[in-house]
């Protein structure tokens, strides 16, 4: 209940926290509310099934946004993708919290040359140009389950929820009030879980979007250049598919700028999620993006 | 080491007492150079690091290139018989894929770093992968590199002035547009703008680095097309570059302007451009070129989408092509190339910034 | 008293802070004339108003901080006297450093870390006095010297001085221009006792070089007590007490003030 009124709070005075929050909320509502929504399209058949309606038809009453070449409904289609496209970023998203938060407890906690070694790390996978390692490990993803996918992508979207969170455990790591925790004898998980984590769980926060982001990212990426997973539809998917039927020389827009319009508000709203957490809980930061 | 200024002329003087002391004392007087080599040492850990993970990344990709090689001369030379066990083995030693993979791996840092060689390429054999790469880099530095760095100059001012302006509207909307758009994929822009320049008003080529009509040199004709070619692509990287870079300069502004100096320069009765400037300005812009230097992977990242995109001759493409003829050998040689380029990008900014910032305690 | 011995006359002076419960006075009714040449104190606690009184006198109050009333009438030398809470833009930049400077305090970063010490003296004294640059090489070691400092300081950045160093040179930047009035705030404070004594000698002899008046905040009734003329003691948003300096030690005639002049350790004594 506090952790409630806490969170009221933080939203009240911030509006971009909230809006970011809003216009996720509004995203995973209509990922929740996709299967009632393709029925609806669908009215009695399923809009999503190959050669259902005509093909290439242009928006209408009937097709909002069309159809594609194989005469399945644009506006369906597009709508069970972000639903996959969430879900895909949330799996990778968490995964790489985990991650994120264990090496970046290990390093900031510990310290010295457990730290050097698992920073460096962090430091290359953050600076060196990772697409071509991903675009190598889509070799195996031809036939996978959403789940999978979700991991592989989090094995380079983890740097980012590491980095953020590491920083601010060494922050941390030298208040009094842990220092008097070791004094006190408690053991080192006992002072990570009862001291230091929740005062991390913002950046805990700003480090899962930001890994949910890589990770949408960098599955886009390689659904683009068509080395996406089989068997998964997301909202990439569908953009590769556009463009590679040609619906750029056919003048069918909707079918490549509604995905990227709502990839766009995702990544605004996770934006907005991350500068928002950041300028309630950094002090430096405080007002920075406001006003 | 926590040496500061004044102890280092201390072991200095102590150093002259007793002149045997060596590298160590002689590190202590030069805290410039000894921050350059342990730098470089960082350096040389981290190209070590990237290339071992790209290497054993990519020899688990599943798949049989000799099969793939053989069959594409068989289709090209209509050379119909079955590959003898030799022919295949001779092929795998050329590729260096005859032994364990630690062997391999020996054999691949051996030929790179002793020869610069990555081994020839599958799908233009006998020509080396590096050659292939060769061809390509000029494209892709010209493109990411004048694309990156006008998007770094614009969205330094353009978030220096936001930051400066902080409260007025003119900031609030652009503040707002870069935190919506600076996280969307370059390749979303490209699309967009191909779609309308490109196909809708035919104003700007769609595909292809230049006009193959002309051919390359130095002559004006070239040059002219070479800049209508790159427009588009190099728009859609600095657009969205330029937002992500405004966001960050204006984070970077904010709390430097409420600085003791800011506020001095103020009593001071500065102009208040001259305040901007060199007071203001001068202090963020730093932190950025060291993020600038990190940002160059991730860049390159969107860069390979955009390539492939536009057809643009560049390592993107070339990767994506070389991925989908399983061209091992060059897939490997153009992330080492990026990881190459990235890292000595980063290790000269580093080794720039000393030079260009009096705070940094390089000796730390 | 005539009009021109009185450089600053500040007169019914409030200023408040706007919060979300309401408006907190920090200055309230507040009204005093700094006579030119003196070395005036504003003595009193922290939160007492005297810091806010030199930001608002100096223009650089920052919202939620607001004047509400009151008018602070500056007459330099060779200029029309002006208001200083209300004159505006060009007017202020032009009036700022040539008329009316500011020694902060020393242990604030106000030097900007990646500029030179010489830049920073260069581009506000070329700023209010541009036929001055033929003598900047010449100026500028002067002044240093002035605060006990040598020439080679010029090129050094802020980090490389401490804090002692910092503070002198701060000094030797606002009389730079020979102004009518510095506005020092605590310029004593951070810095080690030692210290102290040296700045705050430098401060008089400064005063005396360049005929500035002086107005001088600090917390510390022991720093009045070696270097003010006068001293004014702010209580609560209020003048409580102006007087020579002496008189006040000697004789306070509020309560207040007694318990400040208590508060001095008797061994740093010297004005008794």
């Amino acid at each position: 209940m506090r952790l409630l009124t806490a969170t009221g709070h933080t939203i009240r005075h911030s509006p971009r926290l909230a809006t970011g929050l809003a216009l996720l909320a509004l995203m995973i509502l209509l990922a929740v509310l996709s299967p009632v929504l393709v029925d609806a399209i669908g009215n009695g058949k399923d809009p999503l099934e190959l050669a259902t309606y005509e093909r290439w038809l242009v928006p209408s009453s009937d097709h909002l946004l069309g159809t594609d070449q194989f005469g399945r409904d644009v506006l369906a289609m597009v709508i069970s993708a972000t639903s996959v496209s969430l879900q895909i970023g949330a799996i990778a998203g968490v995964i790489s919290t985990v991650v994120g938060v264990i090496v970046a407890f290990v390093a900031g906690y510990k310290g010295g040359w457990v730290d050097n070694v698992l920073s460096t790390f962090t430091g290359i996978l953050l600076v060196i140009p990772t697409f071509p390692l991903l675009i190598a490990l889509s070799a195996y993803a031809k036939n996978v389950s959403l789940f999978q996918v979700g991991v592989m992508i989090s094995i380079f979207s983890w740097p980012f929820a590491a980095k953020t969170i590491r920083s601010q455990v060494l922050s941390l790591r030298s208040r009094p009030y842990v220092d008097l925790a070791r004094v006190s004898k408690a053991r080192d998980l006992e002072i990570i879980v009862t001291e230091l984590l929740p005062n991390l769980l913002p950046f805990i926060g700003v480090g899962f979007a930001s890994s949910a982001l890589g990770a949408i990212f960098g599955l886009v990426g390689l659904e683009v250049i068509g080395l996406g997973p089989g068997g998964v539809i997301d909202l990439g998917q569908i953009i590769f598919n556009a463009i590679n039927t040609g619906a750029l020389t056919l003048g069918a827009w909707p079918m490549f700028v509604v995905p990227i319009v709502l990839l766009t508000v995702l990544f605004a709203a996770l934006n907005m999620i991350n500068i928002g957490l950041e300028e309630v809980y950094n002090p430096r930061l405080r007002g920075v993006a406001g006003e | 080491m926590t040496a500061t200024a004044p102890s280092a002329t201390v072991a200095g003087e102590s150093a002259e007492s007793a002149p045997s002391r060596g590298l160590r004392a002689w590190l202590a007087r030069h805290p410039l150079a000894a921050y350059a080599i342990r730098r470089f040492g960082l350096y040389l850990v981290e190209l070590w690091g990237a290339l071992t993970i790209a290497f054993f990344f990519f020899r688990m990709i599943p798949g049989d290139p000799i099969q793939t090689l053989i069959q594409t001369l068989q289709q090209n030379y209509v050379y119909n018989q079955a590959a003898s066990a030799e022919v295949i083995a001779r092929y795998q030693t050329e590729f260096g894929l005859d032994g364990n993979i630690f062997t391999q791996y020996l054999k691949y840092m051996q030929n790179l770093i002793l020869h610069g060689d990555l081994g020839p390429s599958l799908i233009n054999y006998p020509t080396p992968a590096q050659d292939v790469i060769l061809r390509s880099l000029p494209w892709t530095i010209g493109l990411l590199g004048i694309a990156a760095a006008m998007s770094w100059v614009l969205g330094v001012i353009i978030g220096a002035i936001a930051g400066w302006r902080r409260g007025k509207l003119g900031s609030t909307i652009i503040t707002n547009l870069s935190i919506a758009l600076s996280h969307v994929p370059f390749f979303f822009v490209a699309l967009i703008l191909v779609y309308v320049f490109a196909y809708t008003l035919g104003m700007l080529p769609a595909r292809s680095a230049y006009d193959s009509t002309i051919t390359p040199g130095f002559s004006p004709d070239f040059i002219g097309s070479v800049i209508k070619y790159g427009f588009l692509p190099a728009m859609s990287i600095v657009l969205i570059g330029t937002f992500s870079w405004i966001l960050s300069t204006r984070m970077l502004m904010v709390p430097v302007l409420g600085e003791d100096y800011l506020v001095y320069a103020e009593a001071k009765g500065l102009k208040p451009w001259r305040i901007l400037t060199r007071y203001a300005l001068r202090n963020c812009y730093l932190p950025q070129i060291t993020a600038f230097g990190i940002s160059l992977g991730f860049i390159f990242n969107g860069n390979v989408l955009v390539e492939q995109l536009f057809n643009y001759p560049g390592l993107g493409s070339t990767l994506v092509t070389a991925i989908q003829q399983l061209d091992f050998n060059t897939i490997l040689g153009v992330t080492d190339m990026a990881i190459f380029s990235v890292l000595t990008a980063v290790l000269l900014l580093d080794l720039l910034l000393p030079l260009l910032d009096p705070r940094v305690k390089y000796w730390k | 008293m005539s009009d021109d011995d009185i450089v600053l006359e500040i007169s019914g002076l409030e200023v408040g802070y706007s919060t979300n419960r309401g408006e907190v006075k920090a200055v309230s009714g507040l009204d005093l004339a700094v006579r030119r040449g003196e070395i005036l104190g504003i003595a009193g606690e922290s939160g007492s108003g005297k810091s806010t009184l030199a930001v608002a006198l100096l223009r650089l109050l920052k919202p939620p901080g607001k004047v509400t009333a009151g008018s602070a009438i500056f007459r330099p030398r060779g200029r029309s006297p002006v208001d200083l809470l209300k004159v505006e833009g060009e007017e202020l930049r032009v009036l700022r450093w040539s008329a009316l400077s500011y020694l902060p305090q020393g242990s604030m970063s106000s030097l900007n870390p990646v500029m030179r010490i010489g830049d920073q003296f260069r581009d506000v004294i070329l700023e209010h006095a541009p036929d001055r640059k033929n003598t900047l090489s010449e100026l500028i070691p002067r002044l240093l010297a002035q605060v006990g400092l040598e020439p080679d300081v010029a090129r050094m950045y802020p980090h490389e001085l401490s804090g002692g160093m910092k503070q002198r040179v701060l000094m030797a930047i606002c009389v730079a221009l020979e102004p009518d009035l510095v506005i020092a705030d605590e310029p004593t404070t951070a810095l080690d006792v030692t210290i102290q004594r040296v700045i705050l000698q430098s401060l008089v002899d400064l005063q005396r070089d360049f005929g500035v008046t002086l107005v001088v905040i600090s917390h510390d009734m022991g720093v009045h007590a070696q270097l003010v003329d006068r001293v004014a003691v702010m209580y609560e948003g209020k003048l409580v007490e102006v007087g020579d300096v002496r008189q006040v030690y000697k004789q306070p005639q509020h309560e207040y003030t007694r318990q400040l002049i208590e508060s001095i350790p008797r061994l740093g004594r010297r004005a008794s």
